[in-house]
């Protein structure tokens, strides 16, 4: 069903897009210059495998840009079921890396389950929820559609919790978008908060983390945390200058990761942090746009799962970062180091602007 | 199925949370980045920023002509970086042997983790060149200064000696440390993580400011004159120990002050017998230096013996008790209660005057007074010619005045106190004493710091000890003292000071040293010149001299020699 000459080009996405992958990069080799030189005698080595992993996901991006999108109602559940079938796979013969059980080797390339796990949703929830829409008001349905994802949620929960959260995240506005009514989810929220409480008294280690939170320079464990304020605060106005930032030089542990923001706002400062989080804003800001103008649900829920995960993860990031939530492990889309979470979010942005090219 | 309206309302809700979100956050950043920037900048830059110091040039010491008596070297501090140590074999191997240290003490610095390690501070430039040459990595040479003193043995009990550190440890490196020491700067390096230092990152350089320089009044040429003389007066009485005390009576300047046996101030934890003090265990070798190290004049006292009698003599004349041409009797000894009180001269004085009494030095004239004038005043004296307090000499460890209790003394022990024994004092508290009581009587506080200069010692900073004394004797009974003790020289005991075409004036003294079994002196005598108008006034002291011990004898004849040698320098004219 490919029509080629009627296909439109969202220019700003595409351009915000295309900004955010480039300065991404960048950013990326800035930061993890110095650890990729001490840990493997190679400053380029965490931007070759980035480089490697985008050009795969721009390989796939493409392709998945030119298939029409109702072609992914057919994969939702066999989708899903992959996801599940890969999540347990992780559990019993993962890699471990920092502790946790994140990745399947296949021969040279690792993969994280999980990251697959969120298109897969996406993909998922936009066909239960499409399926379901006339009664969607209904509690019952609800509970039904979050039902099906908490096998998911669990599995992917038991060495990921972050992730977890984002799945659920993506779940309840996909959800809460589909249901004509509100108070509802006033009832639904409320609960959930008591569940997190619940859940966070339930293991010590987790209200010290509430407690590092609140006063980072009074706990050892407070140090990731710390070394991200010194670095954001060290930037000022204009910052450092690109490549200058000095907490990358292992102040602020594995910088090109969860932590990288902190060091956007050492060498670029706050017009440069500002500039990547407006770009972020934009990107977001054209999903909406799309989900908004798509006639058909199922379209619309597509690109909007994407719009609420990449909001989750970017608003989580930058929270934990700036120490305005407690610290979990959340990496910052297109920036961050990691190949599986590229692939899949330029695959998911191959979602997007498929959708995209057939609105009007 | 279709996108209806409710949800398009719901997708801009969703939006409009994210973006009230995004801007929060953006907020936040603000908050972080412009308010908060200054504390958590200041807080990474204490974290990336490694201190080394630059040790400041300790200020020099100047003689009264500006003569350098203490100066600085350059040195070199050697130490280790452990994140940045190679090859840490080859470091340990290197420095152990150009430094002549312990393998395994060098080892366990280099093998410790810390972000720098000092092996060895004082090494001289020469080595730590070499230790340079070897390019180890982690391994860093600083240079500093080192305290050098040009005349090794010069003064050394006066001018003292720093540490390791370059701190003062005695004598005038101590009382003006303040001025000496000058403000250590820094050299701030930024690191990453390891404590690798960054290049291209400027290094913060605060730098050292170097102390100012302190001018005392000693006089080079005058301390290593004395100095000869007491080292061959000590040698030739075979002696424990001399001491030469040289000062202006009138302002208390000293010019000289001589602690024969000196000690080499550029090894000053060497002792200066013959062996070095091989054989002593460590605490003994301890209890040696401190000996050595100790001032004399300043911090023992003796018993002053005769030369007391110059005090006594102004007490009784201020006081009107005595006229120096009331007669006494003197046959040879003095009964006072039922103790026999000799005079020196066995047969006796027979009948003489008082100024006679001086210059014979005749106890039993001196027991008189003593008696006519009595504790309460003789005491009262004492205070008021301050020699129950401390001199003020600005070096450290004066010794105080170790006098009866008033209430104690009866008039046995007030007798002895007349002619000097009984009691002891310093030889400092004497010579400042004995110098208001002939300078037309004003005290005086002995001191050898005039002033402080800058750094390139030719701006003065601010000028020391120029207070004015104040008056404790009248100017008639002082001069009265200087024509009496002018007498003793011309025609009494001192006569062996006599300097032919001068005038001179002074007392000897002979006292036998506790316990008075052990027939132990110490001789000494104290001059000054000329009589009528005093600009100098010297004091020798000679510790257990063997075979003759008179001070008239063995002690007068030294400060003669030197009077006659210096009285050209100091421009005082023959009359």
């Amino acid at each position: 069903m490919i029509r080629q000459g009627k296909r439109n080009v969202d220019v700003t996405m595409l351009a915000a897009f295309c900004l955010l992958l480039l300065s991404g990069l960048v950013i990326l080799y800035s930061t993890s210059a110095y650890n990729g030189e001490v840990k493997f005698q190679d400053a380029f080595y965490y931007l070759k495998k980035q480089l490697f992993a985008a050009a795969l996901g721009i390989a796939a991006m493409y392709g998945a840009a030119r298939v029409d999108y109702h072609f992914w109602r057919k994969l939702a559940v066999p989708g899903y079921l992959a996801a599940l079938l890969l999540s347990v796979a992780v559990l019993l013969v993962g890699e471990e890396y920092n502790g946790s059980k994140r990745w399947l080797s296949l021969g040279p390339f690792s993969f994280q389950p999980s990251e697959f796990a969120k298109v897969a949703v996406i993909i998922f929830l936009a066909h239960e929820v499409t399926k379901n829409s006339a009664d969607m008001g209904k509690m019952r349905v609800m509970l039904k559609i979050m039902g099906m994802i908490l096998p998911i949620v669990g599995l992917v929960g038991a060495s990921n919790l972050s992730t977890a959260i984002i799945i659920l995240g993506i779940a309840a506005v996909l959800i809460f978008t589909a249901s004509p009514r509100y108070g509802q989810f006033v009832i639904l929220g409320l609960a959930a908060a008591g569940f997190l409480a619940v859940f966070l008294a339930l293991e010590s280690y987790r209200l010290e983390r509430i407690a590092i939170w609140r006063d980072p320079e009074a706990y050892e464990k407070g140090y990731q945390t710390l070394q991200g304020l010194y670095a954001i605060g060290s930037g000022g106005l204009f910052g450092r200058g690109l490549g200058e930032s000095i907490q990358k030089l292992g102040f602020v542990p594995e910088a090109q990761n969860d932590m990288i923001f902190s060091i956007i706002c050492e060498e670029l400062g706050l017009f440069g942090a500002g500039m990547i989080l407006f770009l972020f804003l934009v990107l977001i800001w054209r999903f909406y746009v799309t989900a908004s103008r798509c006639t058909d649900l199922f379209g619309a829920l597509l690109v909007f799962g994407a719009m609420a995960h990449m909001m989750i993860q970017v608003i989580l990031n930058i929270s934990v970062v700036t120490n305005t939530i407690p610290n979990t492990g959340i990496t910052l889309p297109f920036v961050s180091y990691g190949g599986t979470s590229v692939v899949f979010l330029l695959i998911e942005m191959g979602l997007v602007f498929g959708v995209s090219s057939l609105v009007k | 199925m279709r996108n209806k309206t409710y949800h398009r309302r719901k997708m801009l809700v969703v939006f409009l949370a994210a973006l009230a979100v995004i801007l929060g956050l953006f907020a936040r950043l603000v908050y972080l980045m412009v308010f908060e920037a200054e504390y958590y900048q200041k807080k990474a830059e204490d974290l990336h920023e490694r201190e080394r110091d630059i040790k400041a040039a300790r200020g020099e010491i100047l003689d009264a002509n500006g003569t350098v008596l203490a100066s600085n070297r350059t040195v070199c501090t050697v130490s280790v970086i452990h994140s940045q140590i190679q090859d840490p074999d080859g470091v340990v191997r290197g420095l152990a042997g150009l430094l002549d240290m312990e393998e395994s003490e060098i080892r366990k610095k280099v093998e410790k983790v810390s972000s720098i390690e000092r092996i060895r501070t004082n090494v001289d430039k020469e080595t730590g060149d070499q230790i340079r040459a070897l390019g180890l990595a982690g391994v860093k040479v600083d240079e500093d200064y080192k305290r050098y003193y040009p005349y090794d043995e010069l003064a050394s009990k006066v001018l003292g000696f720093t540490g390791g550190d370059n701190q003062g440890i005695i004598g005038l490196e101590v009382i003006y440390e303040e001025y000496l020491k000058g403000i250590d700067g820094k050299i701030l390096t930024t690191t990453d993580a390891r404590g690798i230092e960054l290049n291209g990152v400027a290094e913060d350089r605060i730098e050292p400011e170097a102390g100012h320089t302190l001018q005392i009044s000693l006089d080079y040429n005058i301390q290593t004159y004395a100095q000869q003389m007491a080292e061959k007066v000590m040698e030739e009485k075979q002696a424990e120990k001399v001491a030469i005390l040289m000062m202006n009576p009138k302002n208390g300047e000293i010019l000289a002050m001589v602690n024969v046996p000196e000690f080499n101030l550029n090894d000053p934890f060497t002792l200066n017998t013959p062996d070095g003090g091989e054989s002593l265990s460590d605490e003994e070798k301890q209890e040696a230096l401190n000996q050595m190290w100790r001032n004399g004049c300043i911090n023992d006292t003796y018993e002053p013996g005769s030369v007391f009698k110059i005090v006594t003599a102004s007490a009784s004349l201020e006081e009107g008790v005595v006229d120096l041409d009331d007669t006494f009797q003197c046959p040879g000894y003095r009964i006072v209660e039922d103790r026999k009180i000799r005079c020196h001269k066995v047969g006796g004085h027979g009948a003489e005057t008082f100024a006679d009494g001086i210059r014979n030095s005749c106890n039993p004239v001196f027991i008189d007074i003593g008696l006519r004038l009595g504790a309460d005043r003789f005491y009262e004296y004492f205070r008021q010619f301050g020699l129950m307090e401390l001199t003020g000499v600005d070096l450290p460890g004066e010794a105080q005045t170790i006098m009866h209790k008033k209430e104690n003394v009866g008039l046995v022990e007030l007798a002895t106190i007349s002619f000097g024994q009984s009691f002891q004092v310093t030889p400092i508290q004497m010579a400042a004493t004995a110098s208001a009581l002939i300078n037309g009587g004003r005290r005086v506080t002995p001191h050898l710091g005039v002033r402080i200069l800058d750094s390139e010692g030719k701006k003065e900073i601010r000028t020391l000890n120029d207070a004015q004394g104040k008056r404790i004797l009248s100017e008639e009974t002082s001069a009265q003292m200087r024509t009496l003790l002018e007498s003793v020289v011309a025609e009494g005991s001192g006569s062996n000071a006599y300097v032919e075409g001068y005038r001179i004036g002074g007392k000897t003294a002979t006292s036998q040293t506790l316990p008075r079994s052990a027939g132990k002196y110490i001789s000494s005598f104290l001059g000054f010149a000329p009589a009528d108008d005093p600009q100098i006034l010297a004091m020798c002291v000679i510790y257990d001299p063997k075979g003759v011990y008179y001070g008239g004898t063995i002690a007068a004849p030294v400060i003669g020699d030197i009077f006659r040698n210096i009285f050209p320098y100091l421009g005082i004219e023959k009359e």
